[in-house]
C-alpha cells in the first residue's frame, strides 16, 4: 500500500524529472522539491494560518483570563477554550494537522531518494520493480549523483586543511532556523507553554535535520534546503516573515 | 532558554528510525565461496568458515561485530591461502585474511564507498572493483598500485582470459584492461547497467546480461558485438556457459538458453518460479538457478525443470558447488546455510552460535 502510493510514483517522478532535465540528479531534486511544495502548498497555507492564530490567541485578554479563572478546573477550562475557538473561527488542530499529512510525504520522499540511488543491491532491486510501470527509466540505472561538488549519495564535507567540513549540514541547519525563526510569532504572554515550545522547536530542527544532513545521504540535505527556502518565500508572499526574530537585541514589535 | 533533552532525543530517535528504516537494511544480502575444505558466507556482520564435512564452524570474522563492518561481498580465495574481502560497511575496508583460520593479516583502506563485488587475482595482483565506482589494482600486501575510475558502482567480479581483464559497470560499459597498467583496450555500451559478471569461452567470447533487457556476445579481442537476444525482463545475474548453451535469467522469474556460436534460443524461456538474480551454477549435467521466492530448480540442455530445493526465505545469492555439495544461502530462514546434494538431499545446515 505505502509501496504503491507512495514510493513508486515518487521514485518514478523524481527519475522522470532527472531524466528531464538531462541526467542532473540535483537539479532533479531541486525541481521535485518544488513540485511537492507547490502540491502542499495550501496544507503549508492553513498550518502557517493556523498556527499563527494559536500564537495570537495566547495574547489574547479573554484567553489569558480563562487560563487563570479555571487553572485548576481541567474539564471547564477545556469547555472555554473550545466555546472561544468557535467564537474566533479558529481550528485547534489547524497547525498541527497539514504538519501530520505531509510527514508521510517527507519520508516517502527520503525513501524515493535513497531508492533512486540505489546505494545497495537491495536498494537498486526495489527500485527496478518501482520502475517496472515505466521500463525505459530503467536505463537511466545508476543515477549521476554528482552535483556541483557533492556526491548525492553521501554525506558531504569539503576538506579544509585536513578537515571535513560539513558545509551542507550548516547550511540545513542555518536555513532551518531562519525558517523556525521567521514563522514564530512573539508572544507577550510569560506563561505561554505554547510560545515555550516553538522556542524550543526553533533550536531543537535545526539541529535535528543538520544531524540528519551530517549522517545521511547530501542528496536529502539539498531538499531540506530547497524546502527551507521556499518555505521562507512562502512565509515572506503570506506577510507572515517575522524578521525582526532573525534580528538579535532588536525590540520585537508586539503580536497583533 | 533549556532545551529538553528527552524531547529532542525523542525527536532524533523517530527520524533516524523512520529515515533508516526505509534505506534498505545492508545485512540483507548474503555472499559465498569454498575451497575444499571449507565453505564461506559473508553475511553481515562476520564471515563465517563453516566445514564442508558436517556444517559446523571453522572460524568466523570478526570474532566480535563491529557495528562499522558488514560482509556482503562475495569473498574470494588466493592460491596461497589468503581470503579477500571487502566490506560494504561505513568502513570501506578490504580486508586479507587466513583462509584457514580467519586471522586477519592486514587490510587496504582508502575506498570512498562500500564494497559489493568480489575482487579478481591475477599474477599475485588484486583487481578490486570499488562501490565508489574505482577499480583498484592492489598488491598482496594491502598496497595501492594503480586505480581507473569509471565514474559509476562496480558490482561485478572481473574475469579474465590472461590476456586482458574484462570489467562490468553499473555505468553500463564493459572494458576490456591490459593487465597491471589498467589501461583500456576497448570499452562498449551495453544501453543497461551491469550488475552481473560477464562469463568468458575458451574460444574468447564474453557473455553478458544487462538491465538492458537482454544478453550479449561480444569478442573478447576486439569488443566487436557478435550477437544479442532480448529477454523480456532486466538481467540481475550473471550468465553461465554449458555445452555450447548461454543461460540467463531475468528479474521477471524467466530462463531462457541461447546458442553460444549464433545466439539462437534453444528452447521457449521458462519460468520455473520467481525472480532470479543470482548467477546460474553449472553442475554436472545441470544448471542451478535459484530464486527470489526460495526455490532451487536444476534445468537440463532440453529445458526440462528438476526441482531441488525450496525455502521459506529469499535467496539472492548464487549457489556455489562444493565437492558434491551445492551450497545456498536463504535469508530469514532459521539458518545460514544449507548444503543439498544433486538430489536435493539436505546433508547439513548452518546456524551460527551465539557468542
Amino acid at each position: 500500500m505505502w509501496e504503491a502510493l507512495i514510493i513508486t510514483p515518487l521514485t518514478s517522478l523524481l527519475l522522470w524529472i532527472y531524466d528531464l532535465v538531462g541526467n542532473n540528479f540535483g537539479v532533479a531534486i531541486i525541481i521535485f522539491t518544488v513540485l511537492i511544495r507547490v502540491i502542499t502548498w495550501p496544507l503549508n497555507a492553513q498550518q502557517m494560518k493556523g498556527a499563527a492564530a494559536m500564537q495570537e490567541l495566547q495574547n489574547d485578554k479573554e484567553w489569558q483570563a480563562i487560563q487563570k479563572k479555571y487553572k485548576d478546573d481541567r474539564e471547564k477550562l477545556a469547555q472555554e477554550q473550545m466555546r472561544i475557538y468557535k467564537e474566533k473561527g479558529i481550528n485547534p488542530f489547524g497547525s498541527c494537522l497539514p504538519t501530520l499529512i505531509q510527514f508521510p510525504i517527507i519520508i516517502g520522499l527520503y525513501q524515493s531518494l535513497i531508492r533512486a540511488l540505489a546505494a545497495t543491491p537491495l536498494d537498486l532491486l526495489k527500485l527496478s520493480r518501482s520502475l517496472s510501470i515505466n521500463p525505459d527509466l530503467v536505463n537511466l540505472i545508476p543515477l549521476n549523483s554528482k552535483f556541483l561538488w557533492m556526491d548525492l549519495s553521501r554525506p558531504e564535507s569539503i576538506n579544509i586543511f585536513g578537515f571535513a567540513f560539513p558545509t551542507l549540514a550548516l547550511i540545513v541547519a542555518l536555513t532551518t532556523y531562519i525558517q523556525s525563526k521567521l514563522t514564530t510569532p512573539t508572544s507577550s504572554n510569560p506563561n505561554d507553554q505554547s510560545a515555550a515550545m516553538s522556542r524550543q522547536m526553533t533550536i531543537m530542527m535545526p539541529l535535528m535535520l543538520g544531524y540528519f544532513a551530517l549522517t545521511f545521504a547530501s542528496g536529502l540535505s539539498v531538499y531540506f534546503i530547497t524546502s527551507n527556502l521556499l518555505g521562507i518565500a512562502q512565509y515572506a508572499m503570506m506577510g507572515k516573515a517575522n524578521w525582526h526574530n532573525l534580528l538579535p537585541g532588536k525590540k520585537q514589535p508586539p503580536a497583533k | 532558554m533549556k532545551i529538553k533533552p528527552t524531547l529532542f532525543i525523542l525527536f532524533s530517535l523517530l527520524g533516524v528510525v523512520l529515515l533508516t528504516s526505509c534505506s534498505g537494511a545492508s545485512t540483507t544480502w548474503h555472499s559465498l565461496a569454498a575451497d575444499e575444505q571449507l565453505a564461506y558466507i559473508a553475511a553481515g556482520s562476520h564471515i563465517y568458515a563453516i566445514r564442508l564435512s558436517d556444517g559446523t564452524e571453522a572460524w568466523r570474522y570478526p570474532e566480535k561485530a563491529s557495528g562499522k563492518t558488514v560482509f556482503y561481498a562475495p569473498p574470494v580465495l588466493t592460491d596461497d591461502g589468503q581470503l579477500l574481502i571487502g566490506s560494504a560497511g561505513t568502513d570501506h575496508s578490504f580486508f586479507y585474511l587466513d583462509a584457514q583460520t580467519g586471522a586477519y593479516k592486514r587490510q587496504f583502506q582508502g575506498a570512498l564507498a562500500r564494497w559489493v563485488a568480489a575482487p579478481l587475482v591475477l599474477d599475485g595482483y588484486v583487481y578490486a572493483p570499488g562501490g565508489d565506482g574505482v577499480l583498484y589494482l592492489l598488491d598482496m600486501q594491502g598496497n595501492k598500485l594503480k586505480t581507473l575510475d569509471t565514474g559509476a558502482p562496480l558490482w561485478s567480479q572481473p574475469v579474465t582470459d590472461g590476456t586482458y581483464v574484462y570489467l562490468a559497470g553499473l555505468n553500463h560499459h564493459l572494458y576490456a584492461l591490459q593487465p597491471q597498467t589498467l589501461n583500456i583496450v576497448w570499452e562498449k555500451d551495453l544501453g543497461g547497467a551491469l550488475v552481473g559478471s560477464p562469463v568468458l569461452s575458451p574460444d574468447g567470447t564474453l557473455y553478458i546480461g544487462s538491465f538492458a533487457s537482454k544478453v550479449t556476445a561480444v569478442e573478447a579481442a576486439s569488443g566487436k558485438t557478435l550477437w544479442e537476444k532480448k529477454t523480456d525482463g532486466p538481467i540481475w545475474s550473471g550468465v553461465a556457459l554449458n555445452a555450447g548453451l548461454v543461460y540467463a535469467a531475468d528479474l521477471t522469474g524467466k530462463i531462457y538458453a541461447f546458442d553460444a556460436q549464433s545466439g539462437e534460443q534453444r528452447w521457449n524461456p521458462i519460468q520455473p518460479d520467481g525472480p532470479i538474480l543470482g548467477a546460474p551454477l553449472p553442475w554436472k549435467d545441470l544448471m542451478i538457478f535459484t530464486s527470489e521466492t526460495g526455490a532451487v530448480v536444476g534445468i537440463d540442455a532440453e529445458g526440462k525443470v528438476k526441482p531441488l530445493a525450496s525455502y521459506q526465505g529469499k535467496i539472492y545469492a548464487p549457489a556455489v558447488g562444493a565437492g558434491d555439495l551445492i551450497l545456498i544461502a536463504p535469508l530469514e530462514t532459521d539458518f545460514l546455510l544449507a548444503a543439498i546434494d544433486t538430489n536435493g538431499l539436505q546433508a547439513w545446515t548452518f546456524t551460527p552460535e551465539k557468542k
